[in-house]
């Protein structure tokens, strides 16, 4: 049985909709990730879950169970907040044993149940102290403290890390990885942060203008994306797209040609019974797979005006490339570390995407 | 800037910059000093004499204030303005609490309710001494009318010693309400959502969310509007002169309505200065309590 469910979700302000039908069955103890641009309405699914906001259309199920008339402390789900929302006049310990307190758990129950979500957290030195006596760290964990307590059937995170430094981001990221699979329960995390998708989610729902774009594993995004859409916005840096057309298609594969293109025109093979000759296309090229002096047949020359070394890998800004900014890979930047001008990147071809004039992969 | 672009002259030139600053103090330190610490002060000195203002004020020492502590009239004025505190300030406490939380909930009527209870505030005490004197008026009154629809008696508001110091409080509470109410607003207004959904899936309802998370949230306003309107209560006046002039037989009357009294009335300054310093103790006394009952924990 499924842990949670949404079928045809749809919510509407007035004559603004804001989702567009969300269907999704979460397995237990599966960590979902909705990740979408800034107002793609992320928050707003993840509120309708908890029963913030109210459904337009569609239904929701947890633990088999239609929760649509039911309040969102009785749909056995936690919420941690942006914000943290945790209550300035209480201590960590009584912010975290309100929602037991509101169920009239005994004190000392409350007591046991409470120490034992601040030692998985750590939380123990903490527990007397206000939340403007904590680091942004420690707000955060209390906030997943609250939640924890709680033993819910399904946890949700709304953007949780956005308000914290890029170090301790990296750490709660991990930490929060290693929570889900020592309470094993089922998790819905919200982020405009591919990054944190891909490194969180056992699956990954992406949004654009509140309709799902793709459902799939992190690998299954990065290395099948359904359209360009999703090809775009997974991996970092951002796959590079070129405007081509096709030249011919044959049993050895697709020939296809653009502006600029050098040493072409480029060979894909694979084959695609959709194309024909002629046919407008995009060609998806991702930064690893675009390398700077690299060995391949086909490839583009840009002007190279920036790098960005990353210690282990590096990526070459060509801003000024033909309709947009190329961004390319070097194993090892080239001569002196600041090395800009015309440069020739190749191919690496058998790992190039294709999308039709519509956006939908070919391949 | 080079050197020789800074002429000395401009150097002197910055000398009336200094002096403009203590022009504009002055605006405020001279008018302040000529009309409340020099009255203050000269109070202070009229309160150990008698002096009916013709003429120079002759010292009777402490004269003033043994008449004070056996004069009956003060003591009942003293009582009377406690009462008026005990109604006075927890009814503008809660009636603006009440008012603010309603006004909060954003239901159609709101912003006309907004009006309504801010409307007061802005009114001069007279006119809201003249309109309650209509509607607690015991014959043609609005309110007795309606508690005769109600099957109840008349009350005598305003006219009978048992009911007058209530009816002025029932007036003062209207016109004091509009500011605890703004000030309560504005700090509902100012509570993060985000607490509040928190503890909604926390499972506190309505009730519980106000008295776990709104209501401590806002002690900070809550007591400084305490603090306020005791403080002011404890001043009370413009009412209690528009509508029964501390009548009948002094059951409404107030210190400072007394105050008036016997230095405008009765020509008695210096008797009227040691009520005055009597009230200023009095007001002192009580701020002092209070912040030690509702000061931040
Ligand atoms: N209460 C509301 N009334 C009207 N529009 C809203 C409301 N809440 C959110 N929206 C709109 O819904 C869209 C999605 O919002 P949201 O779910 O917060 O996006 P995200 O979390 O993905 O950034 C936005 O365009 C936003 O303006
Ligand atoms: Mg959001």
């Amino acid at each position: 049985m499924a842990s949670l469910e949404l079928k045809g979700l749809k919510k509407r302000y007035g004559d603004l909709q804001v989702i567009h039908g969300l269907d999704l069955s979460v397995e237990k103890g599966e960590f979902i990730v909705f990740v979408g641009p800034s107002g793609c309405g992320k928050s707003t699914a993840l509120r309708m879950i908890c029963g913030l906001e109210t459904l337009s259309e569609g239904d929701i199920l947890i633990g088999g169970n239609s929760v649509r008339n039911v309040p969102p402390a009785r749909r056995g789900v936690a919420m941690v907040f942006q914000s943290y929302a945790l209550y300035p006049h209480m201590t960590v310990a009584e912010n975290m044993g309100f929602s037991l307190r509101m169920e009239g758990v005994p004190k000392a129950e409350r007591a046991g149940k409470v120490a034992e979500a601040a030692r998985i957290l750590q939380l123990e030195e903490l527990l007397a102290r206000k939340p403007k006596e904590l680091s942004g760290g420690q707000r955060q964990r209390v906030a997943i403290g609250r939640a924890i307590v709680r033993k819910p059937e399904v946890f949700l995170f709304d953007e949780p890390l956005s308000n914290l430094d890029a170090e301790l981001r990296v750490q709660m990221r991990f930490e929060l990885a290693r929570l889900h699979r020592a309470i094993g329960a089922t998790m819905i995390y919200v982020t405009h942060d591919q990054v944190e998708a891909m490194t969180l989610a056992d699956r990954i729902v992406v949004l654009r203008s509140g309709r799902v774009e793709q459902i799939g594993t992190p690998m299954d995004l990065y290395h099948r994306p359904r359209n360009m859409f999703v090809a775009g916005f997974i991996g970092s840096p951002k796959m590079n797209f070129f405007a081509a057309r096709v030249v011919s298609v044959s049993d050895a594969g697709v020939e296809i040609t653009f502006d600029g293109l050098r040493g072409g025109p480029l060979v894909l093979q694979r084959r695609s019974a959709a194309l024909a000759a002629g046919d407008q296309v995009t060609l998806g090229v991702r930064p690893e797979h675009l390398v700077v002096n690299g060995n391949g047949a086909a490839g583009v020359e840009a002007e190279v005006e920036f790098w960005e070394e990353l210690g282990s890998s590096s990526y070459a800004y060509a801003p000024g490339f033909g309709a947009g900014a190329v961004v390319a890979s070097a194993h090892r930047v080239p001569d002196a570390t600041v090395t800009t001008g015309l440069m020739p990147m190749t191919f690496a071809a058998e790992r190039c995407m294709l999308f039709d004039a519509g956006g939908l992969t070919v391949f | 800037m080079s050197e020789q672009a800074t002429p000395a002259s401009a150097r002197t030139d910055a000398v009336p910059i200094d002096w403009a600053g203590y022009v504009f103090v002055a605006f405020f330190t001279i008018p302040f000093l000529l009309f409340n610490v020099l009255p203050v002060l000269f109070g202070g000195y009229v309160a150990f004499t008698e002096w009916s203002i013709i003429g120079a004020p002759a010292w009777v020492g402490t004269d003033n204030f043994t008449a004070a502590l056996s004069d009956e009239w003060v003591r009942n004025a003293f009582r009377n303005v406690l009462l008026y505190g005990l109604i006075i300030v927890p009814g503008v406490t809660v009636f603006g609490l009440l008012a603010a939380l309603f006004v909060n909930q954003g239901w159609p009527l709101s912003a006309v309710a907004r009006t309504f209870f801010f409307a007061p505030y802005v009114v001069s005490a007279t006119v809201i001494g003249l309109i309650w004197v209509w509607l607690l008026d015991t014959q043609y009154g609005l309110i007795n009318h309606y508690l005769a629809y109600l099957g109840l008696d008349g009350i005598p508001w305003l006219t009978s010693t048992d009911w007058s110091l209530i009816g002025v409080s029932i007036a003062s509470i209207w016109w004091d309400m509009g500011l605890a109410f703004v000030l309560f607003l504005a700090a509902l207004q100012d509570i993060p959502r985000d607490l509040l959904e928190a503890a909604k899936v926390d499972g506190a309802n309505g009730l519980k969310r106000l008295y776990f998370i709104t209501l401590p949230l806002m002690r900070p306003v809550i007591s400084m509007v305490i603090t306020l309107q005791l403080i002011s209560t404890l001043r009370i006046f413009s009412q209690v002169y528009v509508m029964t002039n501390g009548g009948p037989a002094g059951s409404s009357d107030s210190p400072i309505r007394y105050i008036y009294e016997s230095a405008i009335v009765r020509h008695s300054f210096g008797y009227a200065s040691a009520l005055a310093i009597l009230l200023f103790a009095l007001i002192l006394i009580v701020t002092f309590v209070l912040r030690f009952v509702v000061r931040e924990r």
